[in-house]
């Protein structure tokens, strides 16, 4: 084996520190987990509740619109 | 007349273009962006419930405790602002000159909520807490310091719109897109302070 390599791969067995798997896995208090599935229910149904939401609020503003038009429209047909 | 209650086309250009956009794209962008910005709040909130509640004291031993009070006062003046502003909106539609008054009183309230954040953290960090002291203060300056970025960045937008105002050439839609970005931080603030701060 040729020294560089040698050296390489006594580095790979020596240097590594620990280090834990899932980075956030640090407590497995019942706390923690109910944190977590807080956060999870928060960050699943906001996404949805804010597209639901704008695409209610448009829907919305279409009619208003159409409201509008409908009112201009008779205007000037009087 | 058609009372109009929106910032969307008037009724002439209804007449003349039967289907114009139901909103307009400096709004439609905005509206974009604060979505996704209410998602990255919702992130960093998300990472710090768990750092919390994963530890043994909160705040950490040796940490100032936040001062929720003096905030709460603060907390309703941005409040505040954001409520001012929205009037400013409506009696724009009406008298464009009648909108500066409560426009200024708006950009007011913002600026004393972001000084007032700015001698709180002055405080705070006299007291020992900075972004390397703990998990606590990383998370309040991270957190608390992007909602102040945020609210700078709102706050010049509000006066680029009321130098607009003044010179007479701000568009409905200007102010719009502009009141949306507001009140983006305007709404996320009181969520922020009922984690960070309680």
């Amino acid at each position: 084996m040729k020294p560089a390599a040698a050296f390489l791969a006594l580095a790979i067995v020596l240097l590594p520190d620990l280090a834990s798997a899932c980075a956030v896995c640090f407590s497995g208090s019942a706390q923690t987990r109910g944190a977590f599935v807080a956060t999870t229910i928060l960050l699943t149904v906001l996404p949805l509740a804010l597209v639901g939401g704008f695409l209610w609020w448009l829907r919305a503003r279409v009619e208003e619109v159409d409201q509008v038009r409908g009112r201009v429209r008779e205007g000037a047909l009087r | 007349m058609v009372q109009r209650r929106f910032a969307g086309p008037n009724p002439l250009e209804l007449v003349e273009n039967p289907r114009p956009p139901v909103l307009s794209h400096a709004v439609l962008g905005m509206l974009i962006f604060v979505l996704a910005e209410i998602m990255f709040f919702a992130g960093l909130i998300s990472a710090f419930m768990i750092v919390k509640s994963a530890a043994l004291e909160w705040p950490p031993a040796g940490q100032p405790r936040l001062p929720a009070q003096e905030t709460l006062v603060n907390t309703g003046a941005l409040l505040l602002s954001g409520v001012v502003l929205a009037y400013a909106n409506r009696v724009f539609k009406r008298d464009r000159r009648a909108a500066r008054l409560p426009f200024a009183l708006a950009i007011l309230l913002g600026g004393f909520f972001v000084g007032f954040q700015g001698v709180e953290w002055v405080a705070l960090i006299r007291q020992g807490l900075t972004l390397w002291s703990s998990q606590h203060g990383a998370f309040f300056y991270l957190i608390v310091g992007l909602h102040g970025l945020h609210a700078v960045a709102a706050l010049a937008a509000m006066l680029w719109a009321f130098h607009r105002l003044w010179v007479g050439r701000l568009a409905q839609s200007t102010f719009a897109s502009v009141q949306v970005f507001w009140s983006f931080v305007v709404l996320v603030w009181p969520f922020l302070y009922w984690r960070v701060y309680l």
